[in-house]
């Protein structure tokens, strides 16, 4: 009878339990709270708050990366850098230093090179973006590709879109006219694998060429 | 880098009343030294204020950008 009565209550007498735990959950939680320090619980709500903000503080940017206009909604603090490698899938653009040491990360803008890592991708709005997978029409490498490739201008690779993109912008800019006037312009690149030689004889090669670049 | 506000202007007298109404405010053209600051934390703007489209002199057109060459600011020739 008495094993009876107890299966009986057992909903019941979970139910007491239930609530039981869970005021000890909430009040050693208040408690918690009520004893930790002000800056955790501030750490705590600024957490949130990123969150949230994160959610809100994105902004719309239009832009063009290699002949494409793509309408995306960023945070203001992404680099032009981890826009394409990160949301636009353009690993082709190196994040060597991300401190606009090494060069790795030169792409162009309106036909200009600059150092992705360290631009704002939320102040490109409207502007032309071209990386090293926008350089080849269809099969036929660009000809700074050909040369690089020709000359052997790299061991490793990590360093090479950027040393392509600067060179080319190089040759534009009227910045070729002599192996010394290529390492001066150049010298935002560093190349690891010391590969300068032959860098500079890709170079010199296609301004020799004259081909339109 | 911690997350802030951004806005463009298109005038200099915009750029200096978006300035002096907010005190953590800053003003971004290139960026290649305060983005890079930002990053390490050294600086934490709460807004930036991106003045790289205005032309500064007269009819000349100029521009900022973060280049090579000159680290930081670099004008195009008008």
């Amino acid at each position: 009878m008495a094993k009876r009565k107890s299966h009986n209550n057992q909903p019941e007498d979970q139910h007491v339990n239930e609530g039981r735990r869970n005021f000890l959950k909430q009040s050693s939680l208040l408690t918690a709270l009520a004893v930790a320090p002000p800056y955790l619980v501030k750490a705590a709500a600024s957490q949130l708050d990123e969150k949230a903000a994160a959610y809100f503080e994105q902004v719309p940017l239009s832009v063009e990366v290699n002949g494409i206009n793509h309408k995306l909604s960023i945070e203001p603090r992404t680099t032009l850098l981890d826009l394409l490698r990160e949301q636009l899938a353009l690993p082709g653009t190196k994040k060597g230093c991300d401190h606009g040491q090494c060069g790795a990360c030169t792409v162009h803008v309106d036909g200009r090179r600059v150092l992705s890592c360290m631009s704002l991708a939320v102040m490109q709005e409207g502007k032309k973006v071209t990386t090293i997978e926008g350089l080849a029409d269809g099969d036929k490498l660009h000809p700074m590709q050909d040369a690089f490739i020709k000359h052997d201008g790299f061991q490793c690779g990590y360093c090479t879109p950027g040393q392509i993109m600067s060179g080319i912008a190089c040759i534009r800019e009227g910045h070729a006219n002599s192996d010394d006037e290529i390492r001066e312009y150049m010298s935002g690149n560093i190349c690891r694998c010391g590969a300068y030689p032959n860098i500079v004889k890709a170079i010199a090669d296609v301004k020799k060429g004259g081909q339109k670049i | 880098m911690i997350n802030f506000d951004y806005i463009r202007v298109t005038s200099p007298k915009a750029a200096v009343d978006a300035l002096s109404k907010d005190s953590s405010a800053q003003w971004i053209a290139g960026g290649t030294n305060l983005i890079d600051l930002m990053k390490k934390g050294v600086m934490s703007p709460q807004k930036l204020i991106d003045i790289s489209n205005l032309s500064l002199k007269g009819n000349k057109e100029r521009r900022w950008q973060t280049t090579h060459r000159c680290h930081g600011i670099e004008q195009r020739g008008g």
